[in-house]
């Protein structure tokens, strides 16, 4: 498409990579309740890449998004984003998240959603609209700019949340759990349209997700972590090839990947 | 257009239509009531009784509602931007909640008819008693629940904003005042019924005019029908600041279902 070839668009800088090093995280640390969530968690993200982290519930992934976004500060350890502290590439607009459920704001509109955090700064309105338009468009939302959140079905709010996300230009996007609220057909079709977004705009990754096919059909890497402390299991490669379709979800090396991961989840979970 | 337009007409007139017959039913059984006991003017007027004392009062009676109304808005006003800045100092600060939270308490548990004749004794006998003391009324829901309303902004949505900007005024401005909308809007209405409760109590102590002086006027001087034009005419205007707020609602608020 004519996507950096117009001026308006945001700086289409590719992704930038992550980077863990022996990161440690406990809830509330020194008190009678402590939790601890992440025990020496080292692994990369290269750039440009879509890496999927995958785990039982309550092992920390969550906990790992929020420490990339800066959400909270690491007990040991340090995460960069692209050689700088989270905060710093906060600051930058380095980072998207897309959460769960979609967190859109329901007295605004679609449009108003999806260039809310262009609006947040500064960006002039016919600009940051012309900006929210064209992700709208991609995330196949055109013709509804001007309806509200809850006239729209779970699957198009969260496309919506997820146009707002690109819209901001980072170049780099957490993702936790974003298709956990979609039936199976609408998560399938939304899994494919996210990987043709990515092929466009060569963001880096970071996508929390805890079904095996789901993990091994998006990702050049998946990272298998434990529950209790959370540590990081495995670290897999897909190689795969790209683009990637449909079919190939059938294909034996495609079901290999998921019988090793699934065995090492499992294994976890304590199910053999 | 036209049929449309006559659609909506019957519509509105189905929809009003019972609660206003109910009303004349009343009213009528009331005044046949009166009329075939014999019921003495001083226990109970006839609504056409009531209605005449009204007639006879004529712009004394207007004066007696404009000095009422205005002392509704005035403290009406007061207490809601009180309410509101109090409100966000509680969600904003830790310390602010501790620090207010008990005189909030406080506030609700003065029996305010009785610190009226001391406000009478600081501020005179003028129109700034009244003021404090429907301020003092009606300030309370509006607090609660916008505190609440700022509160029930979606943790999710707080993250958001922080990827982008650390103001916490950007932060108000943008997702926890418009979350709080709905929930003033509650507080509004119940802020309003107790404000014209502040303002008729506010004039038992010390008033020379307002509606409230009527009523207390005519209790004293065994002029029951006066006291149904007082009370009847607080009622209305009741409704009507009432209705006013709903409008204001419809105007200003935004709710989830379309
Ligand atoms: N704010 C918090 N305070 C205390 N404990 C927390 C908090 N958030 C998460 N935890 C705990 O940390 C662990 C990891 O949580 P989380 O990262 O949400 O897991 P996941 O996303 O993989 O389900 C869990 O045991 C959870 O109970
Ligand atoms: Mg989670």
């Amino acid at each position: 498409m004519s996507l950096a070839a117009n001026t308006a668009a945001p700086a289409m800088r590719t992704g930038d990579a992550i980077s863990f090093s022996g990161v440690s995280l406990t809830y509330g640390a020194g008190t009678a309740n402590q939790v601890q969530a992440l025990k020496d968690i080292s692994f990369d993200v290269p750039a440009g890449q879509f890496v999927s982290i995958l785990g039982p519930s309550g092992c920390g992934k969550s906990t790992l998004l929020r420490l990339v976004a800066g959400f909270i500060q690491p007990n040991a350890g340090s995460v960069t984003v692209g050689s700088v502290d989270p905060l710093n590439a906060r600051e930058n607009g380095l980072l998207g998240v897309v959460f769960q459920q979609p967190v859109l704001l329901p007295w605004r509109n679609v449009m108003d959603n999806v260039s809310f955090l262009q609006e947040l700064r500064h960006l002039p309105k016919a600009k940051r609209q012309e900006v929210a338009k064209r992700y709208i468009d991609l995330v196949g939302l055109r013709g509804f700019e001007r309806h509200m959140p809850h006239q729209l079905s779970g699957g198009m709010q969260q496309r919506a949340s997820i146009a707002r996300a690109l819209a901001f230009g980072p170049s780099v996007l957490l993702m936790d759990e974003p298709f956990g609220a979609l039936d199976a057909l609408t998560r399938d079709r939304m899994a494919f349209d996210l990987l043709d977004i990515w092929r466009r705009d060569q963001k880096t990754v970071l996508f929390v997700t805890h079904s095996v096919q789901e993990a091994v059909f998006l990702s050049d890497i998946v990272v298998v972590m434990t529950s209790r402390p959370g540590c990081v299991r495995m670290i897999r490669p897909i190689d795969l090839g790209r683009p990637r379709d449909k079919d190939q979800r059938l294909s034996p090396e495609f079901l290999q990947h998921c019988k090793v991961l699934l065995t090492e989840l499992e294994a976890d979970i304590g199910y053999h | 257009m036209k049929t449309y337009g006559s659609m909506r007409f019957w519509r509105n007139v189905g929809y009003y239509a019972p609660p206003v017959a109910a009303l004349l039913v009343f009213v009528a059984l009331w005044e046949v009531y009166t009329r075939t006991f014999e019921v003495s003017v001083f226990i109970l007027p006839s609504p056409s009784r009531i209605f005449q004392a009204g007639v006879n009062l004529g712009p004394a009676l207007w004066g007696h509602t404009w000095t009422t109304l205005y002392e509704i808005l005035l403290g009406f006003l007061v207490g809601n931007i009180a309410a509101v800045a109090l409100a966000y100092a509680i969600v904003r600060w830790h310390m602010a909640e501790r620090l207010i939270y008990p005189f909030l308490l406080a506030s609700q548990t003065i029996p305010k008819l009785a610190v009226a004749p001391l406000l009478v004794i600081w501020f005179g006998t003028g129109v700034m008693p009244k003021i404090l003391v429907t301020a003092l009324l009606c300030f309370f829901p509006t607090a609660v629940n916008v505190v609440q309303g700022l509160r029930s902004a979606d943790p999710a949505a707080v993250d958001l904003v922080r990827l982008v900007t650390p103001s916490k005024f950007v932060l108000f401005q943008k997702v926890q005042f418009p979350s709080a909308i709905p929930f003033f809007f509650a507080g509004l209405k119940i802020s309003m019924s107790s404000a014209v409760i502040g303002a008729i109590v506010a004039e038992w102590v010390g008033a020379s005019k307002g509606l409230g002086y009527l009523i207390l006027y005519a209790g004293t001087s065994m002029r029951t029908d006066l006291m149904f034009v007082g009370v009847g005419m607080t009622v209305i205007l009741g409704m009507l600041l009432y209705a006013a707020v709903g409008v204001l609602e419809r105007a200003f608020s935004w709710r989830r279902e379309g």
